[in-house]
């Protein structure tokens, strides 16, 4: 799973997040939802896999960079709303647990 | 098993936030033994970092709890003081046309102008509010009310709660220093001086008559002891206040069906948002908005025509980058220019209807069900546009917003009704977000319509009030604090009464 979700959040944010760190405050921030919330999200993590293996016979952390951001781009477009809303979901847990780190609130100009 | 109180309180009020805190005051400065129950930590200035992956905790669901279809993500406050702990402190008394309406269709008499005024004016001076002076107004705001004033429009300047404010930037992760003027800083500990139990990661399960079924959590953070152990309790009361907001209360209320024996079909009903959606924008200047305070002017102008006020405002880095509705290197490429950006906040005025509403799930959780209009949703589109004019006019470079699907900058300027368009707002894609829920238990004269009487007294309970934003009969159409205080108050001398 851990592979899987740094995959994901690496086409979301358009950079390699130290990984250790970062999964340790994405599953910080997840553990702050409800229940049926992290189930949710985590399903839809699984579902992305279910996809690339079906469309590209290889898991979702196996496939280029280009071949996930077209396979998350098309979920987004989806004729399913829930779907459409999972993937909005998921990138905005992404985009949190990396911009709310302290060196990445460095990074873009952010001063405590 | 269940431990009951033995002591016996005047009234047991449930939520400590602008509702609940305003009516633990006014109660306990009368005398009344009042027990307040929150299921929230209790947090002070010296616990707040100004750090949103420690500080989102303070929120239900980090500040996003989903609507059924996911096209709202509502942010309320889980915590001592509720979400007057974290608001901006925008203070907006409600409109005239507004009182006016609740007072000719929905029966609230007692909204007389002395009441009114009288309430307000203490406000006033008991949460410090006033005008920013010029001194303290930042580049965002600055460039806001430049532009806007440029593009003909009336730019107007926000009252704000707060006291010696010293400019960290983001009020809603909670002050470190207490200058922001709520519950949590003002009345809170005054209604504890004169008496009042605070019991906090107390949540009230089920309430009856004069009784209030409640579990107490293990509490991990917070300064204060709790004057009770973890466990399941009951209490008794001669009043009850339900003020646990507009998803809790009504929640409770369902909850409790079989205990009240519940008839009412409109408790959860006519439920608003002010439906709102954040905006950011790289200007060429280096702009030091995450400084100062981030919220100064607004634009009225177009509520009555088009629905929507224009606010000046800012996030932290996780929520700004959440906000920028794409992903990848054009994402990033906006990211990169924090320090560059400017932001305006839009917000639209819902209808109230018995089809949106809150009800409960199997566990008994509150669950949104809300439809955003196809007026609302013509209502943000103009919004975006005219929020876009000015980021434009203001010298703004590139910017991303929901209803559009590209980057736009100063060659579009021409183009803003082509790029930014209804057939590109889809709320899956880019929820709207809501900090201002209000109404579910909507106070009137007749349980026809209604859930609490002009008393804000259950119908047909003996011991049960309301005092929160769910009281609401349709939306204020402004920020609605200080409504929630002045409703409250009124509650409260009727409970006095
Ligand atoms: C980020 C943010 C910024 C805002 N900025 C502004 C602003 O600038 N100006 C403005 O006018 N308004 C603002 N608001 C809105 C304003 O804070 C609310 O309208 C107001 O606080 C609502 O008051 P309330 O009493 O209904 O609910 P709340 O203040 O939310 O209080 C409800 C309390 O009940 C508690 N509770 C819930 N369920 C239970 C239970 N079962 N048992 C015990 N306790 C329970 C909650 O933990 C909470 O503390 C903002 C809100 C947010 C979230």
């Amino acid at each position: 799973m851990n592979e899987k979700i740094i995959s994901i959040a690496q086409t979301f944010i358009s950079k390699t997040p130290e990984k250790e760190a970062y999964l340790k405050n994405f599953f910080h921030l997840l553990h702050g939802f409800d229940q049926d919330s992290q189930k949710k999200l985590l399903l839809l993590i699984k579902v992305l896999n279910v996809f690339s293996n079906l469309r590209y016979f290889k898991p979702i952390n196996r496939i280029s960079e280009i071949k996930r951001n077209k396979l998350l781009h098309a979920i987004y477009n989806a004729p399913i709303s829930k779907l459409r809303g999972g993937v909005n979901g998921l990138r905005s847990l992404c985009l949190l647990a990396f911009y709310s780190m302290d060196e990445n609130r460095a990074s873009i100009g952010y001063k405590v | 098993m269940t431990q009951k109180l033995e002591k016996k309180y005047d009234v047991i009020i449930i939520g400590s936030g602008a509702g609940g805190g305003v009516v633990a005051d006014i109660l306990s400065q009368k005398g009344l033994k009042c027990l307040i129950l929150e299921s929230g930590a209790y947090r002070k200035a010296e616990h707040f970092n100004q750090k949103e992956k420690d500080m989102s905790a303070i929120y239900y669901n980090r500040g996003a709890v989903f609507s059924k279809n996911m096209h709202i993500a509502l942010a309320a406050t889980n915590a001592v003081g509720g979400s007057t702990s974290v608001y901006t402190g925008v203070s907006f008394r409600p409109p005239k046309d507004v009182l006016e309406s609740w007072k000719t269709e929905h029966g609230l008499s007692f909204l007389s102008d002395d009441f009114v005024n009288d309430t307000l004016d203490y406000f006033d001076k008991d949460l410090s509010i006033h005008e920013l002076p010029e001194s303290a107004i930042n580049q965002n705001n600055t460039y806001f009310k430049q532009a806007a004033e440029k593009l003909g429009m009336k730019v107007k300047k926000l009252k704000l709660n707060i006291d010696n404010c010293s400019g960290q930037g983001f009020c809603n992760l909670g002050c470190t220093i207490n200058a922001k003027r709520g519950t949590l800083v003002v009345q809170l500990p005054r209604a504890i001086k004169n008496g009042a139990e605070l019991v906090h990661h107390a949540n009230a399960d089920k309430i009856a008559e004069n009784t209030v079924y409640f579990t107490v959590r293990k509490a991990k953070e917070g300064v204060f002891e709790n004057s009770l152990e973890s466990g399941s309790y009951v209490a008794h009361a001669h009043t009850i206040v339900l003020a646990a907001g507009v998803l809790h209360t009504p929640a409770i209320l369902l909850r409790s069906a079989k205990l009240l024996t519940l008839k009412n079909p409109n408790i959860g009903r006519y439920l608003t948002i002010h439906p709102a959606f954040n905006l950011h924008a790289v200007n060429k200047d280096k702009i030091s908005n995450y400084k100062g305070f981030p919220k100064a002017y607004y634009i009225d102008q177009f509520s009555d025509k088009e629905g929507y006020y224009l606010e000046t405002s800012f996030y932290y880095p996780g929520i700004t980058a959440k906000n920028i509705p794409c992903w990848g290197e054009q994402h990033a490429a906006l990211m990169a220019q924090y320090d560059h950006m400017m932001s305006i906040i839009i917000l639209s005025h819902d209808k109230a209807l018995a089809n949106n509403r809150i009800t409960i799930n199997k566990k008994g959780q509150p669950v949104i069900e809300y439809t955003v209009s196809a007026e609302t949703k013509t209502s943000l589109v103009k919004a975006i546009r005219k929020a876009a004019e000015i980021f434009l006019e203001a010298g703004c470079i590139a910017f991303r917003v929901p209803a559009s699907r590209q980057i736009i900058g100063l060659t579009e300027r021409d183009r803003l009704k082509d790029l930014i368009h209804e057939k590109y707002l889809d709320f899956a894609q880019t929820p709207l977000s809501t900090a201002h829920p209000q109404g579910g238990c909507r106070m009137g004269i007749s349980d026809k319509n209604s859930v609490v009487d002009d008393n804000g007294k259950f119908w047909g309970s003996k011991s049960i009030y309301i005092a929160d934003a769910s009281l609401f009969p349709t939306s204020v159409k402004v920020n609605p604090y200080e409504t929630v205080m002045l409703l409250a108050t009124h509650v409260a001398n009727q409970i006095l009464k």
